[in-house]
């Protein structure tokens, strides 16, 4: 297997130069304009450890299934779940800095009710953010651990068994954490607002990030004289883009049946959510996040070619995350910052931040095993897989 | 070639002993030049339809005008009927009501989308279609259980009842059956 | 590493088939007479069917006031009875397409009866809306036709509209995706018949179907073109279902995980109803090479999943009920779990969230007895979900002077019994008059015996 660095050492030295200064940019940004700088922070350091979070969830979802196809690329979600423990980490440290932006802070107003005030204490708070991380990371590891594990020994049926297990294990326990996690994170900045939805919608999200992800790391890694050449074949792809197409529809899917309840009953808590966000100058932005995650990938991905196009591919992937970056700021921006969305240095920032930080991230941690996982016993299926 | 043939015969049906045969064979029988020919299995056979370069369908095109038509309907009759033609105040809701048009209009996009698929499948594929030659061979019976056929037609430009005949069963034929029309 | 594989990768179909085997095998129960099994299970059906009939023409005739409706419970039996059935429709058209889009070829041994159950149980559906308007005979009311009433027109933004589209366009759907995908074996059949009106029956029938390569690469794109839209409406039909619900203002019924969360308890007990129906067809009709313990284990993983996932949806609107601090929501939830519908409520956890925990086990999964046991739970589970949805959420809402209960008459229970009836009297019926395994999809997707070559991959993927 031809082993060349998927980052060029020039590569590596200048997206490191460029994400610590974005850092530092967005840290200043703390003591200049912090309500900004800090939903940047919290933005960017969510949306790299859902894209992490998701390569695990792939993983799991794929044993538990019993898919064979993905075995030749699966070495890039693992490197994808390798990510979970630095930006879990990040997170964290953004929360502890930005306590106080959630309005239920001993400044804020959390309602009279015992069982949020309870809930919403912050020490709890924090240290059910810090256990989730914490158990993502440990499961996500052992997942990645056995899978790297088969590459000394043949595997036997007995050790597959168990990656199946830890996979039920993993997705159960991730079900309920994440959608606490998400009411945690993002739905408790807005105290008083509610939707049973909100934890699916956000694994909705999560989900066509992570495919995307995979897509675009793929498509690069097996460009000629890459790892993954001639390994991750057009059928692969072709079977990304299927998924990629589905859930880009589950996403709206979840996203129209949230915005269609609340709308119909028009009951004021509940449509407080929408009314910032549909009503105004966030207007055009959830229009924006609606074309770039549903509309445009939905038409270009319907005819099979472009299922099968790495060029196009490609961009369908880059426009999904823009659209993930998008969805993700609908969901912090209105409720930190009130009713008009702003764009500037700290935006740009925290844009440049993740767009530097995640290849350096993840080009880490592919490079840290063999790229194609050569005892699977469902590698020879899926290298000659043809759909 | 010989024109009272081809006015008594429909063509030669010939029986290979399994799928990877008959898909070796109709490759073979297509690039020898044959055009009017197809071949019958029991099962979809992974490579058949390549074999005799039949690749591309219009279906998905269909489906999508399906689904195109059927949407479109849905939501202007909505539109019409509770904007213009009816309009009703329900609950102070908009006439123009689209977040509760979105689930008819979905509806009826699946519903358009899926007949024009089936009908625009049979009416390519010439179904119904009461009788075929093919069904007065007897041994035919088995190509819904266990046969796998090919049959080249007189029709074809290069018919010819002898030589068409050698070269099925030196594509490994069990047996070449004339199949009067 | 080929025996880790084939261990891993078990054989679709047992017992060393060629590939008339599997024709004979399926196709032979229904040359032969019926047995008197069979005869036992449908004198029962017919029996309640016959009860149905009878419950339905006292109804109607009289008017629904024999129910126990109130002011209050506006809906209760008729309605939980309604989504129970359009739920357990949806496992067939999930067998059938979902399954289809992954590629898990184990669902050709199950797809078949899975959709012909998708067609009954949508009808039994359909049964109870009709009676509950009161007047069936002007149902017609419902369609958007130009009309001498006024004309008046329907009102679109009524979820109870929406029903109709969605329910409709589903049991057409279903039926059309039942159809085509029994055109092969329609043939198949046809081929097998001796000369006589029940050949001339099943040539009509195939629509003169002769399996040629075009035929079939159209078919095979069709179908899969069909699975592609019938997935989404899958979803979208206990979609627009938990929408009666959810789009209004009632505590317990207004939820925003209503869409997913219906459709996810619809394939649960729909899960449950295929393993209840297929243990049972496969010793009746000795078709255990073709359900083998491999596919009664995987339909139990899947419905797990689904239990988990039900599971979270009820912990998730406990949960927001308290965390969202609205003390209506709280009542409900805490009205459900210690109100006078308690064992209703704890009926439903018991059964829907705890018992299908066994099903973690593999022993507990290669039980089959265990499973049909678990299967059958699950079925009441379901049931008493839709029942503690509808009945908790109206019987005591915001004004404590209209707060009542709630009992089923007689009647409403014999009609229930007589849906029964009436799923059980086709399904029968279906496993005398059709194939009930997809033929021309086993021969496709199942590495078969010597000597007719084995094939390398179903050729329906290969649309793909």
């Amino acid at each position: 297997m031809p082993q060349s660095p998927s980052l060029s050492a020039a590569a590596r030295r200048s997206l490191s130069v460029v994400s610590v200064v974005s850092l530092a940019i967005l840290a200043s940004g703390l003591y200049f304009a912090p309500e900004r700088a800090w939903s940047n922070l919290l933005a960017a350091a969510l949306f790299l450890l859902t894209i992490g979070l998701g390569g695990t969830l792939f993983l799991a979802l794929a044993l538990i299934t019993g898919a064979g196809w993905h075995v030749a690329f699966r070495r890039v979600p693992e490197a994808m779940a390798m990510i979970v423990p630095l930006t879990g980490g990040a997170l964290l440290v953004v929360l502890a800095l930005g306590a106080q932006y959630y309005a239920w802070h001993p400044h804020g107003d959390v309602g009279t009710f015992w069982f949020k005030q309870f809930w919403l204490t912050p020490m709890f708070w924090f240290a059910r953010s810090a256990a989730y991380v914490i158990i993502w990371s440990v499961l996500g590891a052992l997942l990645v651990y056995r899978s790297r594990k088969q590459d000394t020994a043949p595997v036997n049926v007995q050790q597959h068994t168990g990656n199946v297990r830890l996979a039920a294990i993993f997705l159960a326990v991730y079900a309920i954490t994440f959608s606490l996690a998400s009411v945690d994170w993002l739905m408790a900045l807005d105290p008083m607002w509610y939707s049973t939805i909100w934890g699916i919608y956000n694994f909705a999200g999560m989900m066509v990030a992570t495919l995307a992800v995979i897509v675009i790391l793929c498509i690069v890694l097996s460009a000629p004289g890459r790892p993954l050449h001639g390994v991750f074949t057009t059928e692969h792809l072709h079977d990304l883009g299927k998924l990629l197409l589905s859930f880009s529809c589950f996403w709206m899917y979840i996203w129209f049946s949230q915005y269609m309840l609340i709308w119909y009953a028009n009951i004021p808590e509940e449509t407080s959510h929408f009314v910032t966000r549909t009503i105004g100058p966030w207007g055009p932005v959830v229009v924006a996040s609606l074309v770039l995650n549903w509309l445009a990938p939905f038409f270009i991905l319907l005819p099979r070619p472009s299922k099968r196009s790495r060029s196009v591919m490609l961009r369908v992937a880059v426009l999904i995350l823009v659209g993930r970056w998008v969805d993700v700021w609908l969901m912090i921006f209105p409720s930190t910052l009130g009713d008009t969305p702003a764009f500037g240095i700290w935006e740009l920032a925290a844009i440049a931040c993740v767009v530097t930080a995640a290849p350096l991230l993840l080009a880490r941690s592919f490079a840290s095993a063999p790229p194609v996982p050569v005892h699977d016993p469902f590698l020879p299926e899926s290298l000659h897989y043809h759909a | 070639m010989n024109t009272s043939d081809n006015n008594e015969l429909y063509g030669l049906l010939a029986e290979f002993p399994g799928p990877e045969p008959l898909v070796q064979a109709t490759a073979q029988v297509y690039a020898a030049g044959y055009r009017r020919l197809d071949a019958y299995a029991p099962m979809p056979v992974e490579g058949l339809a390549e074999a005799m370069n039949f690749r591309r369908t219009s279906m998905p095109l269909i489906v999508l005008i399906g689904g195109i038509i059927g949407g479109l309907s849905g939501y202007l009759l909505q539109y019409w009927v509770a904007v213009i033609e009816y309009p009703v105040n329900v609950g102070g809701r908009p006439l123009h009501s689209w977040p509760a048009f979105i689930p008819i209009t979905f509806e009826t996009t699946i519903l358009l989308g899926t007949f024009a698929g089936v009908f625009g499948m049979l009416a390519l594929n010439g179904l119904p279609r009461p009788h075929h030659p093919l069904f007065g061979v007897a041994q035919f019976k088995r190509a819904s259980r266990d046969g796998f056929f090919l049959c080249v037609e007189t029709s074809d430009r290069k018919f010819s009842l002898d030589q068409t005949r050698d070269l099925l069963t030196a594509a490994g034929a069990i047996e070449v059956i004339d199949v009067p029309r | 590493m080929p025996d880790s594989t084939t261990t891993l990768r078990p054989p679709l179909v047992t017992g060393d088939k060629t590939l008339s085997d599997v024709t004979r095998d399926i196709c032979e129960p229904m040359a032969r007479r019926p047995t008197a099994l069979w005869w036992g299970a449908f004198s029962i059906s017919v029996a309640a069917l016959l009860m149905g009939v009878v419950a339905v023409t006292y109804q109607i005739a009289t008017g629904i006031g024999v129910w126990g409706l109130n002011k209050t419970v506006g809906w209760a039996f008729d309605i939980t009875n309604f989504v129970f059935w359009v739920g357990i429709g949806h496992a067939g058209t999930l067998i059938s397409a979902v399954l289809f889009l992954f590629r898990q070829k184990w669902r050709t041994a199950v797809n078949r009866a899975a959709e012909a159950m998708t067609l009954f149980a949508v009808m039994c559906a359909g049964i109870f809306p009709l009676i509950h308007m009161g007047r069936p005979w002007l149902a017609f009311w419902m369609m958007p036709y130009p009309n001498t009433r006024g004309p008046l027109w329907v009102n679109f933004k009524s979820p109870l509209l929406w029903d109709v589209f969605a329910i409709s366009t589903y049991l057409l759907i279903s039926a059309v995706f039942w159809y085509v995908g029994l055109l092969p074996d329609l043939a198949t059949i046809r081929d097998r018949s001796a000369p006589g009106w029940r050949r001339r029956i099943f040539s009509l029938l195939c629509l003169g179907w002769d399996g040629s390569a075009r035929t079939w690469h159209r078919y095979e794109t069709v179908y899969l073109l069909l699975a592609g839209l019938a997935t989404p409406l899958v979803f979208s039909v206990h979609t627009i279902v938990s929408m009666d619900f959810a789009t209004a203002v009632i505590p317990g019924w207004h939820a925003t995980i209503f869409p997913p969360y219906f459709v996810a308890g619809a394939i649960f007990s729909g899960l449950a109803m295929v393993l209840t129906l297929m243990i049972i067809a496969r010793k009746v009709m000795s078709l255990e090479d073709y359900i083998t313990p491999m596919h009664i284990d995987r339909m139990c993983k899947l419905m797990l999943s689904m239990g988990c996932l039900v599971g979270l949806a009820y912990g998730t609107e406990f949960f927001i009920a308290f965390y969202g601090g609205n003390g209506f929501e709280q009542f409900v939830f805490l009205n459900r779990a210690f109100g006078p519908f308690a064992w209703a409520y704890w009926t439903m956890v018991v059964c829907n969230v705890g018992i299908p925990q066994l099903l973690w086990f593999r022993r507990v999964r290669a039980s089959l007895p265990l499973v049909f046991v678990i299967a059958i739970v699950v079925n009441i589970g379901m049931w008493f979900e839709r029942f503690v949805i509808i009945v908790t959420s109206l019987h005591r809402d915001f004004l404590p002077s209209s707060w009542a209960g709630y009992a089923p008459t007689i009647v409403e229970i014999a009609t229930f019994i007589g849906s029964f009836g009436l799923f059980f009297t086709c399904f029968l019926i279906f496993c005398r008059i059709a194939p009930v395994i997809a033929i021309a999809e086993v021969k496709g997707a199942a590495h078969l015996k010597k000597p007719h070559a084995p094939q390398r991959e179903s050729g329906a993927e290969k649309a793909a």
